[in-house]
């Protein structure tokens, strides 16, 4: 998953080397803190959040296969 | 693996380093230059496939192999825009989502990563065929729903409908000369309903 994270995080960014995947496990939650590099916020989050959105749904999808819920929070 | 990006002490470097590694030809290559290398720091360059239809592969498998997906992935070029058809077998669902949110999802991430590389490429996606099923479903009940209307002369309302879909619905009835279409709704509950032209008189 955070693999998954990473690839199109850094697909979608000018600073590819700045992005970086933190996670952290709950009991039935995952929660994954996604950083992207300077001015590259607006490119994950997109118009009206419609890239951030995008990437939440496939990371819930991935996330029915795995079995535990994901939750992903984007900071600069 | 059908991108990557080089670096070397010279552009023409960096380029014959990415094309070495690709295993490609320069009239093969879609070459963009990221850094020319001028400024003391080292020449970096993308180099992938001159073919979208290489690079939108790539990163398809690519995120269906992070998500544990094994999809057999159809791209064909249909009037310039690339139809992208996946399937996955009983994963297919998964992959579509609630009335197709994942797939749209899906849909929107690949047409912005092949943007900043082929800033002209038009992509649809589909998976085992959902949204043509769809499509042909949509067209069939628009026709059912206008006779509807003609034969009572009252409005009929959809069920909510995304808004490629309102689009279908409104060029499928467009040529009717007895109904019109309009927008009502808001939201998730955005839809359509198809009217008489004429009321009927009783």
């Amino acid at each position: 998953m955070k693999d998954l994270i990473i690839y199109i995080a850094k697909a979608l960014v000018d600073r590819p080397d700045d992005v970086d995947v933190k996670e952290l496990h709950g009991e039935k939650t995952v929660i994954y803190e996604l950083k992207v590099g300077q001015g590259d916020l607006g490119k994950v989050i997109g118009r009206e959040g419609k890239t951030a959105k995008a990437i939440r749904t496939i990371v819930t999808a991935a996330s029915m296969k795995t079995g535990k819920r994901a939750h992903l929070e984007i900071v600069e | 693996m059908n991108y990557t990006e080089e670096e070397g002490k010279t552009v023409e470097e960096a380029i014959k380093k990415s094309l070495d590694k690709l295993g490609i030809s320069f009239d093969e290559a879609y070459i963009e230059v990221l850094n020319d290398g001028k400024n003391e720091q080292s020449a970096r360059v993308g180099v992938g496939y001159k073919n979208a239809d290489g690079m939108i592969r790539n990163v398809v498998e690519t995120v269906l192999s992070k998500m544990d997906i094994r999809a057999s992935i159809d791209i064909r070029d249909e009037d310039g825009i690339y139809i992208v058809n996946v399937r996955a077998k009983k994963y297919n669902g998964l992959l579509i989502g609630k009335d197709g949110g994942t797939l749209l999802a899906f849909q929107h991430i690949l047409r912005r990563i092949l943007q900043r590389k082929l800033p002209e490429v038009k992509i649809d996606m589909d998976i085992g065929n959902y949204r043509a099923k769809r499509y042909n479903k949509l067209v069939r009940l628009s026709r059912e729903l206008s006779g509807k209307v003609k034969e009572t002369g009252k409005e009929v309302k959809f069920e909510p409908l995304r808004a490629y879909e309102r689009w279908i619905v409104h060029t499928t009835l467009n040529d009717d000369p007895d109904v019109f279409t309009y927008t009502t709704g808001n939201g998730e509950f955005r839809t359509i309903v198809v009217a008489p032209r004429k009321k009927k008189i009783a």
